[in-house]
């Protein structure tokens, strides 16, 4: 099925979340399913530190980016390949990790590593996404 | 399409992660999400959820 429900945490928003998965080859764990929001504001795919070294990411020694926010504030997160289970799909995909996400936001599937696999339509009148 | 209301599973929960089965039970809450992932071991289809007192007013623009 390619179309995916708004999901709404609190009754008042509605969150283009999709239920996901992530593995690490290294150490051959595999998540359980997590929502991830889909978000095309984000340039590529960011997820929690806490869920990369439950996967099993050495986080010490990675070299690390600096990204920008909205309100020009930075924060520093760490790059690794891992995993990534989506829409049926699975693939190896670039996640950078930081534990600078908002709780409530603990996976961003962007750009770079998810919007370039799939064509995806937003259609909140309908509260529905269309993933190709 | 009929959104997924989480409204009512999650509203008893403020931190932590919550772990919702496939009939739309909460199977667990942990603190941590690798305390969350012990009590759900070798529990399939299921999707984890993270608790918050406020899910409003996010935005993202990021630069690499």
């Amino acid at each position: 099925m390619a179309k995916y429900p708004y999901f709404s945490p609190d009754n008042k928003t509605f969150k283009p979340w999709i239920k996901i998965s992530l593995g690490y080859r290294k150490t051959h764990k595999v998540s359980p399913g997590v929502i991830a929001l889909v978000d095309s504001g984000a340039d590529v795919c960011f997820c929690k530190e806490d869920i990369g070294i439950w996967l099993g990411i050495n986080f010490s020694r990675k070299e690390q980016t600096i990204f920008t926010t909205a309100n020009r504030s930075t924060f520093r997160a760490k790059k690794e390949t891992i995993t990534l289970y989506a829409c049926g799909k699975n693939y190896e995909c670039l996640f950078y990790f930081t534990n600078d996400l908002p709780h409530e936001t603990p996976i961003i599937l962007g750009q770079v590593g998810f919007f370039d696999h799939f064509k995806i339509t937003f259609d909140l009148r309908n509260k529905e996404i269309e993933i190709l | 399409m009929k959104i997924v209301d989480l409204s009512k599973l999650l509203k008893k929960y403020k931190s932590g992660w919550v772990a919702i089965d496939k009939k739309n039970k909460v199977v667990a809450h942990g603190k941590t999400f690798a305390l969350t992932c012990q009590k759900i071991k070798n529990t399939k289809d299921i999707l984890l959820v993270p608790a918050s007192k406020n899910y409003f007013g996010f935005v993202t623009t990021c630069n690499g």
